[in-house]
Parts: structure tokens; C-alpha cells; sequence
């Protein structure tokens, strides 16, 4: 038991922040964070170490928030809600590279949840299409035509901003 | 202006998903087209703009809320197999006792001995079939007689 609650101390912060990427919400990040670390606790011994254990935990992140979606009712339009400015560490590299961040962050909340979540698994979690569609439940090939629509997607935000 | 038809799987080339012939053939191809190669820059920026993300860490108090969950969850849990275990082994005892008893106790003796005399003797001397046991039937059939005669007398 104890090891799990260094689990916890090790890698709670991390699944907030992609939590926290996919849903927009502090408390309701923390929420899934939490239900994340209680399914693992289950599943541990089902973790056969194919993968790095945060890997692992990202997949039932993912899960989590597909889940809490379904029950929520999620709305596309809960993105027009904004999400609060809490950038850490916003003056590293500068300025310009703090409104650049501000940007991306603020036209990934506009994307779709689909497409929203595909990045966030892919370019900040770094996961290859093979666990993205073990984490999502579809196969690779949906994995790849969804990333392309989700960078699609975000280009045309992005240029419109500009 | 036409999309070229690899602009599509930019992605997948910048994301490592190639084959090591399909890398050759994007490589040489976004030497040559503008599209692909412009493609490939945006998504490039687009892939550190999300990479560098930071975002505050979790509320400290929303850990320790984990931790308790964590390890109530764990409590019941060991519960649940300290129940289990404990089930599994009633069971096996007392499926030991019962052998035990069937096997060793004196409940086949006393039973018997509650058992009308006649019907005592018909058991053991194997009665019951036609044709039983030799030399004992006389003395069974002089049992039922007694014992009819004083369950009549009895009745009168």
C-alpha cells in the first residue's frame, strides 16, 4: 500500500495536467485523477510492464475521461466557459513565447473534444498510435485520421487568430 | 490549389509511424513539394506549442483527498479478502467435520439401539431378502412374534 501512495506522489501532478488539458477544469481534473488512481489500484496486477507505468496510467486516464464525459453530458460549447489563466512558469522563454503557449492553449479548449484529446495523448503525453488506440478503443487507423483532423482543426484556429 | 495527396501522412512521418520505405519515399518527396514541406513546418510548431505546455500543479489538498481514497479503497479491499479467506476455510471445515463424523462418531450404534428389537435383529442378520441369512431366521421370527404379540396385548 505504501507503494502505491509514492504512485500517487510521483505522478498525480502529471494526470492533473493532461486531465486538466482534455476537460478544461481544475476540480473536475482532480476528480478523474482521483477515479484514475482507484481503477489502477484493481488493475495493477493486470499491468504487465509493456509499457512505462505512466504510459499506463494515461490509458486509464484517458478511459476515466471518456467516462466522466458520458456521464456529465459533456458539451462542446463547455469550452466558451474559458479556462483559467494558470499557466506555471509563463516567463520562460520570454514574452512572445508565453503568448505563443497562450495561444495554443486557448485554441486547443475551442477543438473539439475528440481532436482536443488525440493531441494531448500524442504530442504532450507522446504516445504512439498503438497505445492511443488502446487508450481510446479504436483502431490505429482511426487514430491517425483523427490526429489529422484534430491538427487540421487547430491550424485553421490558430490562423485565424493570427 | 489542389492538396497534395501526402499532405495527409505529414503527420504520420513526423510522428514516427513509417515504415523505414515509406521515410525514404516522404523524405525524398518533401525535398520537392511545397505543400508537404510547409505542412511539415506547422505541425512541427503545432507539436512544441503542445509539448511545452505547463500547467499548475495539483492542488495539494486534492492529493491528500487521493490518498485517502487510495487507501480506503485498499482497506476494503484487504477486507474483502480477509472475508474470502475466512469463508473459503469454514467451508473446508466443515467438510471435515462432516466426513469425520460420518466416518468415526457413534450415531450409526445409537441408532440402532433406538430401533424396535426385530428390526434389530432383521439388520444385522441381513433380512429383508428372500432367502436370507441361515440359522438366523428362527430367531428372528420368533423376535416379530414376541413383539407383536405384546404390541396386541398392549391393545386390548
Amino acid at each position: 500500500m505504501q507503494a502505491f501512495h509514492q504512485l500517487v506522489d510521483a505522478h498525480a501532478s502529471y494526470l492533473f495536467g493532461v486531465a486538466r488539458a482534455m476537460l478544461g477544469r481544475s476540480v473536475d481534473a482532480e476528480d478523474v485523477v482521483q477515479e484514475t488512481f482507484l481503477a489502477a489500484i484493481k488493475g495493477l496486477r493486470r499491468f504487465e510492464g509493456r509499457s512505462q507505468l505512466r504510459t499506463w496510467l494515461v490509458t486509464i486516464l484517458t478511459r476515466q475521461v471518456a467516462m466522466w464525459r458520458r456521464k456529465q453530458a459533456w458539451r462542446r460549447e463547455a469550452g466558451k466557459e474559458g479556462w483559467p489563466l494558470e499557466l506555471a512558469g509563463a516567463d520562460q522563454g520570454g514574452e512572445r513565447e508565453a503568448d505563443a503557449k497562450m495561444d495554443v492553449m486557448s485554441m486547443l479548449e475551442r477543438l473539439a473534444p475528440e481532436h482536443r484529446e488525440v493531441l494531448i495523448l500524442r504530442e504532450y503525453e507522446g504516445m504512439s498510435y498503438e497505445q492511443m488506440a488502446e487508450a481510446l478503443g479504436v483502431p490505429m487507423g482511426t487514430v491517425e485520421s483523427r490526429l489529422y483532423r484534430a491538427r487540421q482543426e487547430l491550424k485553421g484556429k490558430l490562423k485565424g487568430y493570427e | 490549389m489542389n492538396t497534395c495527396e501526402l499532405t495527409r501522412r505529414v503527420g504520420a512521418y513526423l510522428d514516427g509511424e513509417m515504415s523505414a520505405e515509406e521515410v525514404g519515399r516522404m523524405g525524398e518527396h518533401l525535398a520537392s513539394c511545397g505543400q508537404c514541406a510547409a505542412e511539415r513546418v506547422r505541425l512541427e510548431e503545432i507539436s512544441k506549442g503542445i509539448g511545452g505546455l505547463r500547467f499548475e500543479p495539483i492542488d495539494p489538498e486534492a492529493v491528500e483527498r487521493i490518498h485517502r481514497a487510495v487507501e480506503s479503497a485498499g482497506s476494503i479491499r484487504a477486507m474483502a479478502r480477509l472475508v474470502e479467506s475466512l469463508s473459503a476455510l469454514a467451508a473446508g471445515l466443515a467438510l471435515a467435520v462432516g466426513v469425520w463424523s460420518a466416518m468415526f462418531s457413534g450415531h450409526g450404534v445409537r441408532a440402532m439401539a433406538s430401533l424396535p428389537a426385530w428390526e434389530q435383529a432383521a439388520i444385522s442378520s441381513g433380512g429383508g431378502e428372500a432367502g436370507g441369512a441361515t440359522g438366523e431366521e428362527p430367531a428372528m421370527a420368533d423376535w416379530m412374534v414376541k413383539d407383536l404379540s405384546a404390541g396386541g396385548a398392549s391393545r386390548e
